[in-house]
């Protein structure tokens, strides 16, 4: 049954999801062609100095793509499940809702993980054609707190997508919104290290609270 | 499994507004105010303090406002106010460019005669911030050796930079971004020959070029030894020094002057600080009572005539008047205006119950999660919120709300009450 | 028997308006029936209600006797439902939907399934977003036949629907009740298509006065009569809703130019009684007769 609901949502994701691929790989090559140009303007020795001494991020680009990642793929996901309620369907089908619901969080969050995953893969790879591993170390833990946010983007979304009623949805978008900028402030590179664990949980409890719009779709009450 | 979804609903909905709406409030309401400076006034032979006044401004210190802000005050150490030109006719080491376009240069003081270039020479600022220390600051742990021996006026950062590895000080170089071996071979093996047990406690230095000269780095090594290494005609210039390993040091700011006086500051591992002399490394332990170094930055300030220490938290600050030797001649003490209480901070602490702050701190570039608890006042307004709620609901529902709902407001103040509300709304 | 569905003093409303107020009816397996109603009744709502996606004021409802807003995955694995507009995952081809319900249903038979599609002429990998109305509603219910669902609740299943495919889709249904003990619960607007389709009728009124019959006897015993307006002459200061005060037995007056259509389940003579207290001529009354869809108008009333 998960795999049936799987391949549904490959079916609905796989379309726009493919433009969000192209779109990372694009930002990827760009990143390198930005890296390499760095080290063509500058002494290679001066630009190691910029970026691991001073700190200066070479791939700030990436700070906001995951975060757009995130909304785009909870949108994909969810506005054709609530164009027409259309998720009444998959609420009807013989198996609890939550697990319906958890399900849909799965796939989306399996797409979004791949996706982040490829950029830091994609970003390791860069920084190591040009830096030594203390660069790639600082590179990642400085992006993944942005990919957490893209976590906390795409579960604000779908908290505030599946809500059917407006001033409630609002309320998500505001829950989605505060819970994402707690990963994308301004620090020093590699400054999140301490509190990534800790940061982890309010995903969890986002995903977890997703449940709650969800019950509230299928019944529109919850009492 | 409604009822679960609802509380991690309604926990994410109090943890978003215990994070951002205190921080809304401050913004609004709270005014940043940075540290107050204190300095010891040569001329008055006193120390004398600029801070921005929180609350009300004494009418003494507004009297002196005529040609700046009027929370902007300037004090002696006997309490009176003084216009700030007057402050900076009492520190003529710091403002000396200001005294020089007054025609107050040279000054005599102390039967001494000092002018612009006397004094530029013998200034010096020596300084350990706590958010600095390597343990506190996400720092790359990958320095680059710079060329003591640079064969003209300006330093260049060399081709590699070397980090220290469980068994090596390893090169890298930049052209190439793959271990220098040859380097490497023979950094590590004259560390080797000059005692240093791997792996490496810590790597000091001012690793910039701005600077007059280099003085290479200093490694602390596994036992606690210091080891001066430095990079002459490319070639390693290694010295273990005689800083007991009892010491335990923690950390060296090295900060390069033509003096040739002091390398730096020495922190050790029980929290005192020394001064770190060109005569064989001796350490010159600094008389700072209550220091901190966790919590407290540190400022050095050397002039013609005195070295003052003065350091501080977040609340209070002091300061040392020191001998030529180091030992303390006067101490000061003051309690920062910043950390007065006004309304906006008593409100604060009735609306809030706690708050959850992620983000640097004061003493830290690290992201931390803290809760920051409230004060007894605290207690009115969690009162205060959970009657409003009671109330409220029983006005506009016709019926009192349910106990959980009233005491997660109760325990919870301000945010469990905008929780309830949207509990209330979803109903 | 133990009804299918059981509405007990059901009771929902939308802001401060009721749809129903104690509302009651039960359904027993093996039949058909028919919610027939005007726009705005609530025929769409208590399908919602009774599938769990609406949580009714008050009131119970109950299907293979469990709680409506509780339902079980297993009662619900037991429940065929078309939502109103044949509603589908239309991003997904004849094959892909069939792929997607099929884990679901310990009963699925997709012969059934491909039997039905294979009638629009259509390969497997048509998406079904590119389909007709009437090919998607084929293809919707394929779907549920497939399933083999107990009882079948079809919310307006005729809407978007020509002749063609709501006769298809209701020959689909008979093939699929003749596999006996099914029960379906439909909605629609089309009241001819229920002539000898269904076997109960529940008419639902607006406020929800509820009248369960057969449709052969509704149009046995609802009757319409023609007041000539040139014989109404003294009464030509009665209005509508006095004229329904003074015969209570009429159910709805259709005012025309020249004649008034009085609706009633009474018989002519009982009506002329009536009429003859309030002053007016009744024998002047003419039956007319009445095709079942005038039959619902004239019951339901025509806004």
């Amino acid at each position: 049954m998960i795999q049936a609901i799987f391949r549904k949502e490959f079916f609905k994701i796989r379309g726009p999801g493919l433009l969000v691929i192209a779109a990372h790989i694009c930002i990827l090559l760009y990143l390198y062609v930005a890296t390499r140009r760095l080290f063509m303007l500058d002494h290679p020795e001066v630009v190691w100095y910029r970026v691991l001494h001073l700190g200066q991020i070479h791939f700030g680009l990436l700070k906001n793509i995951p975060l757009l990642s995130g909304i785009l793929i909870a949108c994909f996901q969810f506005l054709p499940e609530m164009w027409g309620e259309r998720f009444r369907l998959s609420l009807h089908l013989p198996v609890p809702p939550g697990f319906v619901a958890l399900t849909h969080l799965l796939v989306g969050l399996t797409v979004y993980c791949a996706m982040a995953l490829a950029d830091l893969f994609g970003l390791g790879l860069i920084t190591g054609l040009f830096f030594p591993w203390q660069g790639i170390k600082i590179s990642l833990l400085t992006a993944l707190p942005w990919t957490m946010a893209g976590a906390g983007a795409y579960l604000g979304m779908a908290l505030a997508l599946l809500e059917p009623n407006f001033r409630l949805k609002a309320v998500n978008l505001l829950i989605g919104a505060g819970i994402t900028g707690l990963y994308l402030q301004t620090v020093d590179p590699g400054a999140y290290e301490p509190c990534l664990a800790l940061l982890s949980v309010p995903l969890g409890l986002m995903m977890l609270a997703v449940l709650l719009p969800v019950f509230r779709f299928r019944c529109r009450r919850v009492g | 499994m409604n009822p679960k979804a609802q509380a991690v609903y309604y926990v994410l909905v109090i943890l978003v507004s215990a994070v951002y709406l205190p921080m809304l409030y401050d913004k609004i309401f709270m005014d940043e105010v940075e540290k107050t400076h204190l300095f010891y006034s040569p001329v008055s032979q006193d120390f004398i303090l600029m801070e921005k006044i929180v609350g009300k401004v004494p009418d003494p210190a507004k009297g002196f406002a005529l040609d700046h802000h009027s929370n902007q005050a300037y004090m002696k150490a006997d309490g009176t106010y003084v216009p700030r030109k007057t402050f900076e006719r009492h520190l003529p080491f710091i403002y000396y460019k200001n005294m020089e376009i007054r025609g107050l240069l040279p000054i005599t003081l102390n039967g001494q005669t000092f002018d612009k270039i006397t004094i530029k020479a013998q200034r010096r600022v020596l300084e350990l911030k706590a958010k600095d220390l390597a343990e506190k600051s996400p720092h790359v742990p990958f320095y680059p050796l710079l060329e003591s021996n640079p064969g003209q006026a300006r330093l260049v950062f060399p081709e590699d930079r070397f980090r220290m590895t469980d068994s090596d000080m390893e090169f890298i170089n930049a052209d190439e971004n793959a271990v220098d071996p040859v380097f490497t071979k023979m950094y590590t093996y004259t560390l080797k020959k000059k005692g240093f047990k791997f792996p490496a406690r810590s790597v000091n230095g001012k690793f910039s070029v701005l600077k007059p000269f280099d003085e290479g780095v200093f490694i602390v090594d596994r036992d606690y030894h210091v080891f001066h290494v430095k990079r002459v005609n490319d070639k390693p210039e290694i010295k273990k020094t005689p800083i007991s390993p009892e010491l335990r040091i923690r950390a060296i700011q090295v900060s390069e002057n033509s003096q040739k006086k002091f390398y730096g500051l020495a922190l050790e591992g029980n929290g005192g600080i020394s001064l770190m002399s060109y005569d064989n490394y001796r350490l010159i332990p600094l008389p700072l009572n209550n220091f901190d170094p966790d919590r407290m930055d540190l400022k050095l300030i050397f002039n013609p005539l005195y070295c003052t220490a003065v350091y501080s938290d977040g609340t209070v600050i002091r300061a040392v008047l020191l001998d030529d030797s180091f030992s303390p001649v006067k101490r000061y003490e003051h309690t920062m205006s910043r950390a007065t209480a006004t309304p906006a901070t008593r409100f604060r602490n009735l609306l809030f119950p706690f708050a959850l702050a992620l983000g640097p701190t004061p003493d830290s570039r690290y992201v931390k999660a803290r809760l920051v608890p409230g004060t007894i006042w605290s207690l009115s307004g969690m009162g205060i919120c959970a009657l409003l709620f009671a109330g409220g609901a029983k006005i506009f529902t016709g019926q009192w709300p349910r106990g959980m709902r009233t005491a997660t407001v109760a325990l919870t103040g301000l945010y469990g009450l905008v929780a309830m509300v949207i509990a209330t709304i979803s109903d | 028997m133990t009804p299918v569905i059981h509405v007990e003093h059901l009771s929902h409303r939308y802001g401060k308006r009721y749809i129903y107020k104690d509302l009651n009816f039960s359904i027993t397996p093996g039949k058909i029936y028919g919610l027939l109603g005007k726009n705005g009744v609530g025929k769409t709502t208590l399908i919602k209600i009774l599938m769990g996606f609406l949580r009714p004021v008050s009131g119970r409802c109950t299907v293979f006797g469990e709680d409506s807003h509780a339902l079980t995955p297993a009662a619900r694995a037991r429940i065929g439902l078309l939502f109103e507009g044949h509603l589908a995952y239309e991003f997904m081809s004849i094959r892909q939907i069939e792929k997607f319900y099929a884990p679901f249903y310990p009963s699925w038979d997709e012969r059934i399934y491909y039997r039905m599609v294979k009638k629009l002429g259509l390969s497997p990998g048509h998406l079904i977003r590119q389909m007709s109305c009437g090919q998607r509603s084929q293809v919707v219910l394929g779907l549920l036949m497939a399933q083999q669902p107990e009882l079948l609740l079809l919310d307006d299943y005729s809407i978007g629907l020509d002749a063609g495919y709501r006769r298809l889709f209701l020959d689909e249904m008979r093939d699929y009740l003749a596999q006996g003990n099914r029960t379906v619960f439909l909605t629609s607007h089309v009241i001819q298509d229920m002539e000898n389709f269904v076997d109960e009728a529940i008419f639902l009124e607006r406020g929800g006065n509820l009248m369960t019959t057969s449709l052969a006897q509704f149009k046995t015993d609802f009757s319409c009569f023609r007041l000539p307006v040139s014989a109404n002459g003294s009464t030509s200061g009665m209005n509508r809703e006095q004229m329904l005060s003074a015969c209570p037995m009429l159910k709805n007056i259709e005012i025309h130019k020249d004649h008034w259509d009085l609706f009633t389940f009474t018989p002519v003579r009982e009506l002329e009684n009536a009429l003859k207290n309030t002053d007016i001529p009744g024998n002047l009354l003419e039956t007319i007769p009445l095709s079942l869809e005038d039959a619902f108008i004239g019951y339901t009333g025509r806004y």
